[in-house]
């Protein structure tokens, strides 16, 4: 997509350069041909393969329930923190790290407390809106145990920009441990 | 008839006496569009320069990391008005100001089709602008972002009045986007020169009249948006509320409707006057006329298609963003049409280069940036990443600094020897140029790696071990060359205005009607309209003025006294009326004074006074038509080169009717907006199980009452067609609207608690629109009764009459989705 | 008004309503719970239906223009131009029905 849009930036940009420069290298070129060529035979096609990529990796990311149910992490946005909980297990007590298994998908589930708040973790993946009255899920992947960053992405009041977190990714062994073990 | 012919100086003198404003306390009278259309730039570019400043102080504040220099607080407030000024108060009075002033000129008539209208915009803009503006510099300026979500912006979240001096303020604003809307669609189809169909018709023309129609759809949802919260806020009517039976996407749905294609809406006024800039540069006409107004039309419609995807990660499911992305990608192809063919005009010229060329040049390099950045965020997989990121703010200042600021400066410096009548001395607009070239791309091209690298927006502050230092103090460094461009351009127009040489007329050998005329432009545009035979864009508009100048033309002559203009044929552009404009009045200074007097009771919570202010508001419009009509049949009247027309008053087909048609199509989108709030929050919305509600029948009656209303309104205009009194029916009409609107009244008394849940405050919000409209349908027939007994209303002049059925239909048409939602709502129940 | 102004607004005001159309017709299916089967079939017999509606549209503009002959006005043959992007908008924009999920 970027070198796609590098190529098309450059050649738009050569094509007016040479349009003021030189108007006569391009003099022979009529009007329909700048508006098929240039409206319609150039973006077209670009336009949908782009689109046709675009949503089949969208689907592909989709939370769909399917045979193999992944963990359900529970994870409730308030002014300015985040809880997590973990009702696959029993007695875990909501933590304000997310603990995550390594390696294996898990489904978050998002909800908020007080007003639009919006879970991320850039090296994760996408984002999603914590919106009261709703509940939204989204599927994440860490490959390799180890931190990452996390963040509210809507602004949320004053306190938007302290509202990170830490995801912890263990590895599968640990990973049962640690959720059991933290208070 | 014949008629003296007068010298072309004894001419000038005889319009100016009549179109003329004098200057000092009369000023404050101007219903001129010379006079307004500057206004609205002036003022513009001034709160351009609020905004900028604060634009600068957010990059102050973020040039370092773990900045102390302004806290969240403030902070909040600074980029809340930042947004909310440049989108509000900058960008589109900046182009109704230059439609404003110029449309007339283009199409060749005198003035627009309701200058006391471009008044009361004009005044309303200020005052809002100025509650706004106030407000923060006594530090209560909305905080909640200038997308303004809630449940942030609630009651709850944010108790101070920073919100309502938002939705209040920007409503107070949007009456002038609207005004402008209806005045601007009326003029382009009705006062053109004669001769100038619309297939001649200046592109500049279509591109406004497409603007005008998205601006006619597009502002009524956030009207409605900031209406319902603004109730929510001041009188706890749940209708974002989760916990009641409301929804917060509902909100955002209804900004969003107006918020993207407001977009295109700021983006296709500069396209116009790109196209109508690069042809005079290129020298040539314009390629692909055609295909340019079917790309117009295309992007007018896609435009509304692809709101929600400011919302794709609100948790909306995959398909739904399938359409919105499908649309958002397929805008990039009338966007492209547009683009070759102003290289495929200038491709296919003799182009020379001028300042307003290079600054062409500057929006293409940045807005084809923006909008190559536009298609991957069209992608959702891509946007669930980049959203809400630096990349998002870096892209939409590609876009609207590329789409609006560039052929703003464009078209300020092709204009300027229009306004001024003098040339560019010191030519500071090439430092200029480069300065804000430079300093643009350096702030804003770094703001899409710091997106990448995951900086959300909206933050105040940031750690410095996450690796954004230098991009942001890089970024601010380039804002600050950039305020140096602006701040050159701003001196550089000032030197023109003082020292410029007094140039000759049309400086760029352009072909548009504007430069048939002297520079500074009379207050009257034209001492006689032109004809018109051919595409009015390549006229030989040096020989036309002086023509014109000497009264060879229609009207070139003063008559009686009055501002005369002409109107003609939608289609063939054929002369068919003799416009009778109002002159200056105080009237729209002291209307807005009245509506700022309701603004601001309910501002400050002074609720006894809001009555007051919309009584006095609705009054003093009541007032308005005194001035203007006539109390007999004058029949045909002389325009010049032989022909005859009659005075507007005297057609069916005049721009006070088609005025009210076009604001009947704003008020129904409003009223279809909030009917989707209601659908919307009665299936979407969380909270809605439990008991039923009951059926209230109050406004079944009221429908039936509002039927007789029309039954009623028919009687009349049929005997006043026969040249009998209707003002018996007319005031059984109003009678009947009357009782429709306590009707409604009862109903809403009726549903009890309206706070309780979303359901009963929908029903609310409903019938309360109803008794609105009823309202205005009693006063219309009322008001057109006295007009009858004033003697301006005839078998011929029946335009009152019109007005009264088309209202009195409306407040009909509008209590049968009220009483069917009413129906439904009783069945959806809500838990209370 | 509209008299004059139809073929310029036709096309894209079947898109415009095919669109919203549709989007409820995704939204009412996910939220009574239709079988989704059923709501795929009904969601692409819609976006089919739109499609021949825009087309039959502009096979009657087009023969409005040959039937005008000489008296066909610019409108009718710049409708024509917008028509065909409607369709063709149709076609890109309802395209997702075919494929994408529709209530996750």
């Amino acid at each position: 997509m970027f070198w796609g849009a590098i190529a098309l930036f450059t050649l738009v940009i050569a094509l007016l350069a040479l349009s003021l420069l030189r108007p006569s290298a391009l003099a022979s070129i009529k009007p329909r041909t700048w508006i098929v060529g240039g409206g319609l035979v150039l973006p077209v096609p670009i336009l949908i393969a782009l689109l046709i990529t675009a949503l089949l990796l969208g689907e592909h990311l989709l939370p769909k329930p399917g045979s193999a149910e992944p963990l359900r992490i529970e994870a409730h946005a308030s002014q300015w923190q985040w809880r997590f909980s973990y009702p696959f297990i029993p007695d875990a007590a909501p933590t304000t790290i997310l603990h995550l298994p390594a390696g294996e998908p898990v489904d978050i589930v998002v909800t908020a407390e007080d007003v639009i708040h919006s879970f991320w973790i850039p090296r994760l993946g996408g984002k999603i809106d914590a919106i009261p009255g709703h509940t939204n899920i989204i599927r994440l992947q860490a490959d390799k145990p180890g931190v990452y960053r996390g963040i509210c992405a809507e602004y949320c009041g004053e306190g938007h920009e302290t509202m990170g977190f830490e995801a912890r990714a263990h590895a599968p062994a640990d990973y049962a441990v640690t959720i059991g073990g933290q208070p | 008839m014949s008629r003296e012919q007068l010298s072309p100086v004894a001419l000038h003198k005889a319009l100016t006496r009549i179109w003329g404003t004098p200057p000092g306390w009369a000023r404050f009278s101007a219903v001129n569009h010379n006079i307004l259309g500057k206004r609205f730039m002036v003022v513009a570019m001034v709160f351009f320069a609020i905004g900028g400043v604060l634009a600068m102080l957010i990059r102050a504040q973020l040039a370092t990391p773990d900045s102390a220099f302004i806290g969240p607080e403030l902070y909040n407030q600074i980029f809340t008005m930042h947004g909310t000024v440049m989108m509000f108060l900058f960008a589109i009075p900046m182009f109704e100001g230059l439609a404003i002033y110029m449309l007339p000129k283009m199409l060749g008539a005198r003035d627009l089709a309701f200058p006391r209208m471009t008044a009361y915009g004009f005044w309303c803009y200020l005052f809002g602008g100025t509650i706004l503006i106030g407000a923060m510099v006594m530090g209560y300026a909305p905080n909640s972002g200038w997308f303004m979500y809630t449940p942030l912006s609630s009651g709850i979240y944010t108790p101070g009045i920073n919100a309502d001096v938002w939705l209040l303020g920007i409503t107070f604003v949007e009456i002038s986007a609207i005004t402008a809307a209806v005045e601007l669609i009326v003029t382009i189809l009705k006062m053109r020169a004669p001769g100038m169909s619309l297939t001649r018709m200046p592109i500049f023309g279509w591109y406004m009249l497409v603007t005008a129609a998205m601006m006619l759809i597009g502002f009524p949802p956030l009207i409605l948006g900031s209406i319902l919260l603004e109730m929510e806020r001041a009188f706890d009517l749940p209708f974002f509320d989760p916990t009641r039976g409301g929804d917060p996407l509902l909100w955002q749905h209804l900004f969003w409707l107006f918020g993207h294609p407001e977009v295109y809406i700021i983006f296709l006024p500069a396209a116009g006057m790109l196209s109508t800039i690069i042809p005079t540069f290129a020298r040539r006409p314009l390629i692909a006329y055609n295909a340019i107004i079917v790309a117009i039309v295309a992007m007018a419609f896609l435009s509304f298609g692809l709101w929600v995807h400011h919302m794709f990660t609100v948790g909306i499911p995959h398909l739904a963003l399938g359409f919105f992305s499908a649309a958002s990608a397929l805008v990039a192809i009338p966007t492209a049409v547009q683009i070759f063919a102003w290289i495929g005009t200038i491709a296919s010229g003799r182009p020379r280069l001028d300042v307003p060329m290079l600054y062409v040049i500057g929006f293409f390099i940045v807005f084809v940036c923006g909008g190559l950045t536009g298609v991957m965020l069209a992608m959702v997989p891509f946007n669930t990443q980049a959203h809400d990121s630096y990349f998002v703010v870096a892209h939409l200042h590609y876009v609207l600094v590329g789409g609006f600021v560039f052929p703003m400066l464009a078209a300020l410096y092709y204009w300027l020897p229009h306004f001024t009548g003098r040339s560019s001395v010191y030519r500071l607009s090439v430092p200029a140029f480069w300065l804000i070239i430079i300093g643009f791309n350096l702030t804003f091209f770094l703001m899409h790696l710091t997106g990448l690298m995951g900086m959300p927006r909206r933050i105040s502050t940031y750690p410095s071990n996450w690796g954004w230092d230098w991009l942001n103090l890089l970024s601010s460094f380039g804002g600050f060359i950039m305020t140096m461009g602006f701040a050159l351009v701003l001196v550089d127009i000032v030197m023109q205005f003082r020292f410029g040489r007094r140039g000759a007329r049309n400086p760029w050998a352009a072909g548009t009607l504007e430069w048939a005329m002297p520079t500074p432009p009379p207050d009257y545009n034209f001492a006689a309209l032109p004809t018109v035979a051919q595409r009015a864009d390549s006229l030989d508009t040096g020989s036309l003025g002086n023509r014109l100048a000497a009264g060879d033309g229609y009207l070139g002559f003063a008559r009686a006294h009055r501002q005369e203009t002409l109107g003609v044929d939608m289609m063939t552009g054929n002369p068919d009326q003799v416009i009778v404009l109002p002159r200056r009045t105080l009237l729209p200074l002291w209307t807005a004074l009245a509506t700022a007097v309701f603004f601001l009771g309910l501002l400050f919570k002074i609720y006894w006074i809001v009555p007051l202010g919309a009584v006095a508001t609705v009054g003093l419009f009541l007032v308005w038509p005194r001035a203007l009509g006539h109390t007999r049949d004058a029949g045909p009247i002389d325009i010049g080169l032989g022909e005859a027309v009659p005075v507007d008053a005297e057609v069916g087909d005049n721009v006070t009717w088609w005025a009210s048609k076009v604001a009947a199509v704003a008020d129904a989108t409003l009223y279809a907006s909030l009917l989707f709030g209601a659908l919307y929050l009665a299936v979407v919305a969380p909270g809605w199980d439990g008991q039923l509600r009951e059926t209230n029948w109050w406004p079944a009656i009221g429908l039936l009452t509002a039927l007789g209303g029309s039954a009623a309104v028919r009687l009349a205009r049929s005997r006043n067609a026969d040249g009998m009194s209707p003002c018996g029916w007319l005031l059984g009409t109003a009678a009947l609207a009357g009782l429709t609107a306590a009707a409604c009244i009862v109903g809403t008394v009726q549903l009890g608690d309206a706070t309780a849940h979303a359901n009963i405050s929908l029903r609310f919000a409903l019938y309360a629109y109803c008794a609105i409209h009823s309202g205005i349908a009693m006063l219309i027939t009322a008001h057109t009764a006295w007009r009858w007994r004033g003697g301006y209303v005839s078998a011929v002049r029946a335009t009152s009459l019109r007005l009264s059925m088309l209202w009195t239909d409306y407040a009909a048409v509008a209590l049968i989705p009220a009483w069917g939602l009413t129906l439904l709502l009783a069945r959806s129940g809500g838990a209370s | 008004m509209i008299r004059h102004l139809w073929p310029l607004l036709i096309g894209f005001s079947v898109w415009a309503l095919a669109f919203t159309a549709l989007y409820a017709v995704q939204y009412l299916g996910c939220y009574l719970g239709w079988a989704p089967q059923a709501h795929r079939v009904t969601l692409v017999a819609g976006a089919a239906i739109a499609i021949a509606v825009s087309v039959g549209v502009l096979v009657l503009q087009i023969a409005h223009v040959r039937r005008l002959g000489p008296a066909s006005t610019f409108m009718h043959r710049v409708g024509i131009g917008a028509t065909v992007a409607a369709i063709a908008a149709a076609i890109i924009t309802f395209a997702p029905v075919l494929l994408a999920s529709a209530c996750t």
